[in-house]
C-alpha cells in the first residue's frame, strides 16, 4: 500500500500549509488557483514562480490514487480548479461530464508538445487535458544479484528458481492484470471470460513465487537491496543510484505499461482562466523541465531537455531511447463488462 | 429553566450529539451503503435497496457469470479468525503473569510498570508496524543479532508472512490485555490463596479454582478488547504480511479503494460486525453475569 508516502505526505502537507500560510498573509487579497495533485509530486519552487510570474496564488491539495480524484470529484464540492488525473481517469471524468471542455490544444504553449502523447487515445483532440508527465512500469533488477535476462516478462511471472519467493510485484490491479496480458498476448480491456481465466491462471501460478504485493515501501526495499527483483516504475534505478548502483531497468519485449498524467480542469472549478494560465505555465519547457528534475519522470515536451539534469536525460529507465519507447502500450478506459472482469480477477488472485 | 439543569442538560447533550454524529452517524451511512449497487464507474448507485452485496459476501459470478461460493470472502474471514484467536490466546498466556506480578508490587514499582505497558502507546501505530519490518526484514536487526551469536545463520525469513502478521498483532494488542486483567488482579484478596493452601489445595489447584475464576471479568474484557481489533486490522498484515494474505480489513480497503465497489465493502464491514456482537452475546451466556462483564475492567 501507499502508507510510506501517506507518511511522507503528511509531513509535505504541514510544512507546504505552513509555507502557504506565510504566503497567504503577505498578499492577503490575491487571485488563487486550488491545485489537486497526487503527493510528492510537484517541485514547491514552481509554485512560488508561478506566484511571482502571474500573482495568482497556489493552494494544493493531495490524493494518492486515480480512484480517490474521482470519488472526490463525483461526491462534488471540491473548490479545485486544476486536477491530475492519469490517462484512463482523464477518458471517465470527460464520460462522466466531470471535466471542463477548454480544448487545451489552442493553449499558447501547446505547441510545444509532441510525441505520442500529444494526442494520445484517452483524448484524442486535447479537448479536456494537457500533458504532465509520463513513465513506464517494467522489471527492475540488481544486476549483481541476477545474471542475464532475457528482456521479457517470462523472467517476472515465470522466474529462474533461484529466484523464487524473493520477487515484489506492485500492489496495482491495472499494472499487474496489464503485465500478464501483455505477456500472453491479450487485450488487457478483454471482455472474454475465457482470455481472463489464462490471466488469472497465470497470475495464481506466479503467486507462490512472490514475497509480496507491494507498491509502498519499494525505494526502501531497493536501496537497502533486500530483494533481487521489484515489478518497478521505470524510475526506480534512478531513484537508488547512489545507495545501490547495481540496480537496472528491464522493459520487457511483450510491451511496457505507459502510464501518463494530466492536467484538466473540473467542472465546477472556480477559477477557469487562472487554472489555464497555470497549465499554459506548466507547458513552458523551462517549468516541466524543473518537474522532470524533481520527480525523475519524462515530459512531452522535446524542448525542455536543455533544462533538464544529464543524470535524469541520459537514465536509461527514464528516457530509454526510441527502441525501447516502441514497446509502451498506453492506457485507455476499458469498458465496465471488461473493468469488472478484470476487479473479479485481482480479488482472486489476492486472497 | 435553572442554570443548574440548563448545565446538566449541556453536559449530557453535548457528548450525545458528539455519539450522534460521529458513531451512529458513519454507521448509519455504512449500513445503507450496504443495501446499494456498484454505480458502473465505481461508488454507489442509490437507485432502490438491494441485498446483492450480502449475497455476494456469500456467492459471487464466477469470471463466466455462473455463481460460486466466495472463495476471496471465505478465506479471508478464516484466517481473521485464526489469526484473532491465536493473538487472544498468545495474549492471555503472556498477560496473565504480567498482571498478576504487576498487581502484587509496591505502589511506585506498580506505577513505573504500567506506565512502561502504555509507552507504546505514544508512538503512532503505523510507525511501531515500521519498526518491525526493520527488525524482522532480511539482513535486520533481527538476523543481525542471530547471526553474530551463531555465524552462518541464513536468517529467520520471518517477514512478509502470517507468523510475522501474529508477531505485530500480539506486539500490537497485548497491553489491552495485560490492563483489564491487572484491574482484576489489584482488586483480588490475596488472603484467598492463603485460605485456600491451609485448607490443603495444591498450587495449580488454588490457581485453578481461585484465582482464574475471580479473574475472569477481567480476561473476558480483555479477551474481548483484543479478539476485536484483531479481526479488523489491515495495517499488519499489508505491512508485515506483505499484501500477499488478505484479512478481512484488508479486503474491505480494497472494495473501498481500487475496486470502489462500497456496497460490497459496507456488506463486509456490517457482516464483521454482526460476526463480533454475536460472539460477544455468546460470551456474555458463558461468562459471569451481570455487572462482572461490563464492569470488570
Amino acid at each position: 500500500m501507499k502508507v510510506a508516502q501517506i507518511l511522507k505526505t503528511c509531513t509535505r502537507r504541514a510544512v507546504l500549509a505552513a509555507g502557504l500560510a506565510l504566503g497567504s498573509a503577505v498578499s492577503a487579497t490575491a487571485e488563487e488557483v486550488f491545485v489537486y495533485n497526487w503527493a510528492d509530486y510537484f517541485p514547491p519552487e514552481l509554485f512560488d514562480k508561478f506566484t511571482e510570474e502571474t500573482g495568482i496564488r497556489v493552494r494544493l491539495d493531495v490524493y494518492q490514487s486515480n480512484e480517490e480524484l474521482a470519488a472526490k470529484l463525483q461526491a462534488g464540492g471540491t473548490g479545485y480548479d486544476v486536477i491530475v488525473p492519469g490517462d484512463y481517469m482523464v477518458q471517465q471524468l470527460a464520460q462522466q461530464g466531470l471535466l471542463q471542455e477548454i480544448d487545451f490544444k489552442t493553449l499558447e504553449n501547446f505547441p510545444n508538445v509532441e510525441g505520442p502523447l500529444k494526442f494520445p487515445v484517452f483524448d484524442p483532440e486535447r479537448l479536456y487535458s494537457a500533458p504532465y508527465l509520463h513513465g513506464s512500469t517494467g522489471i527492475s533488477y540488481d544486476s549483481e544479484k541476477v545474471g542475464e535476462l532475457e528482456e521479457s516478462w517470462s523472467v517476472f511471472f515465470d522466474p529462474d528458481p533461484a529466484l523464487s519467493g524473493q520477487i515484489v510485484a506492485l500492489d496495482d490491479e491495472l499494472e499487474m492484470y496489464k503485465a500478464a496480458a501483455m505477456y500472453l498476448d491479450i487485450d488487457y480491456c478483454t471482455e472474454d471470460p475465457a482470455e481472463a481465466t489464462r490471466i488469472l491462471e497465470l497470475l495464481e501460478a506466479q503467486k507462490p513465487h512472490l514475497l509480496m504485493y507491494s507498491s509502498g515501501g519499494s525505494i526502501e526495499r531497493m536501496a537497502a537491496r533486500e530483494v533481487p527483483m521489484h515489478h518497478h516504475w521505470a524510475n526506480g534505478p534512478f531513484r537508488v543510484r547512489e545507495e545501490a548502483p547495481s540496480w537496472r531497468m528491464l522493459f520487457p519485449k511483450e510491451g511496457v505499461n505507459l502510464w501518463a498524467d494530466n492536467f484538466a480542469i473540473p467542472v465546477g472549478a472556480q477559477n477557469v482562466e487562472g487554472a489555464k494560465a497555470f497549465i499554459n505555465f506548466m507547458l513552458e519547457p523551462e517549468n516541466i523541465a524543473a518537474a522532470t528534475n524533481f520527480n525523475g519522470y519524462a515530459n512531452s515536451i522535446p524542448a525542455s531537455r536543455d533544462f533538464i539534469d544529464e543524470s535524469v536525460v541520459n537514465d536509461r529507465g527514464i528516457y530509454p531511447g526510441e527502441d525501447i519507447e516502441t514497446r509502451y502500450v498506453g492506457n485507455r478506459l476499458c469498458s465496465v463488462e471488461a473493468r469488472d472482469l478484470r476487479n473479479r480477477v485481482w480479488t482472486r488472485v489476492r486472497s | 429553566m435553572s442554570n443548574r439543569s440548563a448545565h446538566s442538560y449541556l453536559a449530557i447533550g453535548l457528548p450525545l450529539l458528539a455519539l450522534a454524529f460521529l458513531f451512529f452517524g458513519p454507521l448509519l451511512a455504512i449500513l445503507a451503503a450496504s443495501f446499494t449497487e456498484r454505480a458502473p464507474n465505481g461508488g454507489i448507485d442509490w437507485s432502490g435497496p438491494v441485498f446483492d452485496a450480502y449475497t455476494a459476501l456469500f456467492y459471487t459470478p464466477d469470471l463466466f457469470g455462473e455463481l460460486e461460493p466466495n472463495r476471496a470472502f471465505l478465506s479471508a474471514f478464516s484466517r481473521s479468525l485464526y489469526l484473532a484467536t491465536c493473538t487472544t490466546l498468545i495474549c492471555l498466556v503472556a498477560a496473565i503473569p504480567m498482571a498478576i506480578y504487576i498487581s502484587r508490587r509496591s505502589e511506585r514499582t506498580k506505577t513505573l510498570l504500567l506506565l512502561l505497558i502504555t509507552i507504546p502507546f505514544w508512538a503512532n501505530l503505523l510507525a511501531r508496524n515500521y519498526a518491525w519490518i526493520l527488525i524482522l526484514r532480511a539482513n535486520g536487526l533481527l538476523d543481525s543479532a542471530l547471526q553474530s551469536i551463531w555465524p552462518g545463520f541464513e536468517g529467520t525469513g520471518l517477514l512478509y508472512s502470517e507468523t510475522a502478521i501474529l508477531i505485530g498483532l500480539v506486539y500490537s494488542f497485548l497491553p489491552f490485555m495485560v490492563l483489564p486483567i491487572f484491574a482484576s488482579a489489584e482488586r483480588f484478596d490475596w488472603d484467598l490463596v492463603s485460605a485456600s493452601r491451609d485448607l490443603g489445595a495444591s498450587v495449580s489447584r488454588t490457581y485453578g479454582k481461585v484465582v482464574l475464576p475471580l479473574l475472569t471479568p477481567g480476561i473476558l474484557a480483555g479477551s474481548i478488547l483484543v479478539f476485536i481489533p484483531s479481526m479488523g486490522n489491515f495495517i499488519t498484515p499489508q505491512l508485515l504480511g506483505g499484501g500477499q494474505d488478505f484479512m478481512l480489513g484488508n479486503l474491505i480497503a480494497l472494495q473501498f479503494g481500487a475496486s470502489r465497489n462500497w456496497a460490497h465493502g459496507a456488506a463486509i464491514a456490517v457482516g464483521l460486525m454482526i460476526g463480533i456482537s454475536l460472539v460477544l452475546l455468546c460470551l456474555r451466556r458463558l461468562g459471569p453475569k451481570g455487572p462482572h462483564l461490563s464492569g470488570g475492567a
